[in-house]
């Protein structure tokens, strides 16, 4: 007995050893990948410096990509057309991997902690950019993009740049595309042909409940508002159209109000009249504009698939609705109208590229991004496929893509680029106008724009933006959307208390530090 | 030592026949605990698992400060208890009764049609579940509106959410379960039952007298071996039944759906690592009293 107890004892001695030595091996590899990286870029950066053109092409590599998005069926003949390209040009080879909709929360983070070599990959704010580069995921590109993608570099604006640093360092290639704050009701207009509300525009909330009305009077076997399980958008619809824009994007749903001179950081239940807000929402829910079971459902396109008539989203999704109305020829209309108080631009981080830090090719990556951004071939082969398979030119330059179901634009948003993108047929008359109106409004009031470059920075507030986000899935959700238990006046109570507890008050104020610094700097 | 050496020598074979299993166990149960490292670190993704800083119990402060440690720790454990008491439950009853019938091909079907639900993943359950109960076209509320009654929204009553996981858990796991019951009854010497019968003895009072001190054994190690598993709650199960929808959360979170949407939602990788080492922790010590009191009761039946 005893012996066997000792044998025992060895053995889990022994696995105790082994764990230990695979432990420390797994350091000092990941130690030395570490020191590799950080030599090579030494070398390059020396090397860029002796002369313009010092990018070593002569060994044929792979550059691999990640994207977030669902793969067309076609993309193995786009790859293999776009590769013939590069191969010629750059002697390299792009390799993309799709990382697709149903799973990109959790396997995003994932494939950056695994250690793949990738070279370049999708990043955004609302994937959480700037906590991601200050956690290290990212290579700084200070030295490296203007160095390896001189053209896109050119073409990128101060504010872009400014936007992409975080700690004083670039991690990221911003978006060469601007976009708009643009979160607005869409809705079907051809349902209304023939009825009083014919020629209706949506401009203010009481329209919207006027549209619904008629949608549940005509079609009452269909819920007209499009509301699945992520919650509704038309919260913070409500609170731009009042002036109040968010802050930190990505952490924690707190406002200021644009027109304040010295504006105060908030939550969204701080903002006045939220209980007028609120009380509509149930009405809304009472009158069954969505399902009650909405949190449950799956289906992000119930517009799309017309189970529903209007949603509140960016006018992104609006050209989605008409190019796709268009290609199924189904007689649908769509009209879109913008409910914020202000223009702005997007932060340019919104959609844009960044190079990992684990990437063995970080030149190469960079030199390929540039081509694609800068040459009107590369970015047809690479965005819109092959000519005469995916898609076709029309006289004036405008794209048709030929076969949605073969190959259809919709995932390489990042990649677009003001001056090579097409115009695809099919999108909304009043899409450039839209884009027109705005850099108008902007280039007239800066209310807001002049805020789109801060950078919050969240560092040691890990802890309270995790337990806020939680208790906003938990309490406003369901608050906004009239399904809690306890009606307006106890879920908001509740859902004050709750944010409290949360430790809201300390984000608040790291926030409002943040703020005041960049409103001094503004004012300078 | 030397015991151990002679005792290699004497018994190599079963040695190298041991091989194998403590190399997987080494593989797949000791050198993932090595990550556990991450609980008191601040990840860096450049630094690695290795290389981050630590920062002592940070981590640990997510969970518990503001109350939700305690409350899917509560949650974790309710759930886990009662679904152990039904499905095992369950399947004790269904394993007597099949067992009793006397129809071979009635009894084969039923055993089958009871062992179904076992492969029907959970995805599809969900799909079930929100078939079954949402407000608007739910079978449920269809039935009692054809009946005159009014809908109910089950989606608005977080209290009704345990009764319907548990069922939905029995439902699922109680065929599988009872196999491993009705190979323990079949194992029952037939000439004890026989001889109940002459004695006169009921059907009830053979199953009381008979059936149920032969399985103990059996319903012991079952009741051990699921306890093991206490803390880890059968996350698809939750997740696809309940998936994003907060009115529920705080009815239904358990420690694996808080963590699933801490990562997904914002949380660092230590924060989630400080959670599930919290769970194991924890899982460990429940295990280890379960186990001394079966000891206290009768040493036989303890694992250890």
């Amino acid at each position: 007995m005893s012996n066997i107890k000792k044998a025992v004892a060895l053995i889990l001695a022994a696995a105790m050893v082994f764990a230990l030595a695979a432990c420390t091996g797994g350091g000092s590899t990941s130690g030395t990948t570490a020191a590799d990286g950080g030599s090579t870029s030494g070398t390059t950066a020396a090397d860029g410096g002796q002369s313009e053109t010092t990018l070593d092409t002569s060994k044929e590599v792979e550059i691999v990509m990640y994207f977030i998005s669902d793969r067309p069926a076609g993309q193995d003949i786009v790859d293999e057309n776009m590769n013939k390209l590069f191969k010629e040009k750059l002697n390299c080879t792009l390799q993309v991997n799709w990382i697709p909709w149903s799973d990109y929360s959790s396997t995003y983070n994932l494939k950056l902690s695994s250690g793949e070599p990738i070279d370049l990959i999708y990043t955004a704010g609302w994937l959480g950019y700037s906590k991601l580069a200050q956690q290290g995921a990212f290579m700084a590109l200070d030295d490296l993009w203007p160095k390896y993608a001189p053209k896109n570099y050119a073409k990128a604006t101060d504010q872009a740049k400014q936007q992409a640093t975080v700690d004083g360092h670039i991690y990221t290639i911003p978006t060469l595309w601007a976009t708009y704050i643009s979160q607005g009701p869409i809705y079907r207009t051809d349902i209304l042909k023939g009825s009083d509300l014919e020629g209706l525009e949506i401009k203010t909330f009481d329209d919207i409940e006027k549209y619904c009305d008629y949608c549940l009077e005509k079609y009452p076997e269909i819920l007209p508002m499009d509301i699945y399980q992520n919650g509704s958008a038309w919260d913070a619809m409500w609170a731009r159209q009042l002036g109040y824009q968010l802050i930190g994007n990505e952490a924690g749903n707190f406002y200021f109000n644009l027109d304040e001179e010295n504006p105060k950081v908030i939550s969204i239940d701080e903002i006045p009249g939220i209980e007028d807000f609120l009380n509509m929402m149930k009405r809304w829910n009472e009158k069954g504009y969505f399902s009650k079971t909405c949190l449950s459902i799956t289906d992000s396109q119930q517009c799309q698939n017309g189970k529903a008539f209007i949603r509140c989203h960016n006018i992104d999704s609006y050209q989605g609705l008409m190019i796709d109305a268009y290609n199924k020829k189904n007689g649908w209309e769509w009209a879109y109208s913008d409910f914020n108080k202000y223009a702005a631009h997007l932060p340019f981080t919104q959609d844009s590229v960044s190079v990992s830090i684990n990437s063995k090719n970080p030149e190469r990556a960079l030199a390929l991004w540039d081509l694609i951004t800068s040459d009107q071939e590369a970015y047809d082969a690479f965005y819109y496929g092959i000519e005469g398979t995916t898609y076709k030119l029309e006289e004036d330059g405008s794209a048709v893509m030929l076969d949605p179901d073969l190959y259809s634009t919709s995932g390489m948003w990042t990649v677009r680029t003001t001056g090579l993108t097409r115009k695809t047929v099919g999108s909304p008359a009043g899409w450039d106008e839209w884009h027109e109106k705005w850099e108008e409004m902007i280039a007239k009031d800066d209310t807001q724009e002049k805020y789109s470059a801060i950078v919050i920075d969240t560092t040691g507030l890990d802890t309270e933006i995790a337990n806020v986000t939680d208790v906003y899935n938990k309490y406003w959700t369901p608050l906004e959307l009239a399904l809690n238990t306890n009606g307006v006046e106890g879920g908001l109570e509740e859902f004050r208390e709750q944010l409290k507890i949360a430790g809201a008050d300390k984000i608040k104020e790291a926030y409002q530090k943040q703020l005041d610094e960049y409103v001094a700097n503004l004012k300078k | 030592m030397r015991n151990f050496t002679k005792d290699l020598k004497k018994n190599w074979a079963l040695w190298t026949m041991l091989i194998p299993a403590l190399l997987v166990t080494i593989v797949l149960a000791y050198i993932p605990m090595v990550g556990l490292i991450l609980a008191f670190k601040n990840y860096n993704f450049g630094k690695g698992v290795f290389g981050s800083d630590f920062n002592g119990i940070d981590n640990f402060k997510f969970l518990f400060s503001s109350g939700t440690g305690w409350l899917i720790t509560k949650n974790t454990v309710l759930y886990n208890v009662m679904n152990l008491i039904t499905s095992q439950a369950l399947a004790i009853v269904i394993a007597i009764f099949i067992t009793e019938l006397l129809h071979k091909t009635y009894k084969k079907l039923t055993q089958s049609i009871i062992f179904l639900p076992y492969f029907i993943s959970w995805v599809i359950v969900g799909i079930f579940v929100f078939a079954l109960f949402n407000y608007e076209t739910g079978m449920m509320n269809n039935l009692i509106k054809s009946a005159g009654g009014e809908p109910v929204n089950l989606y608005a009553k977080p209290s009704v959410w345990p009764f319907i996981i548990c069922a939905f858990n029995a439902w699922k796991w109680c065929g599988y379960n009872s196999v491993i019951y009705i190979a323990a009854i079949t194992g029952v010497d037939q000439e004890i039952y026989e001889a109940a019968a002459i004695d006169g003895a009921t059907i009830f009072q053979r199953i009381r007298h008979i059936t149920f001190p032969c399985i103990r054994p059996t319903v012991i190690t079952m009741l051990l071996l699921q306890v093991g598993r206490i803390l880890r709650g059968d996350f698809e199960m939750f997740y696809q039944i309940i998936g994003t929808n907060g009115q529920l959360y705080n009815a239904t979170d358990v420690i694996d759906t808080y963590v699933f949407r801490s990562l997904t939602s914002g949380a660092t990788l230590g924060m989630t690592t400080a959670a599930s080492f919290y769970q194991s922790i924890v899982c460990f010590v429940v295990i280890v009293l379960v186990n001394a009191i079966v000891k206290k009761i009768d040493e036989d039946y303890a694992l250890f």
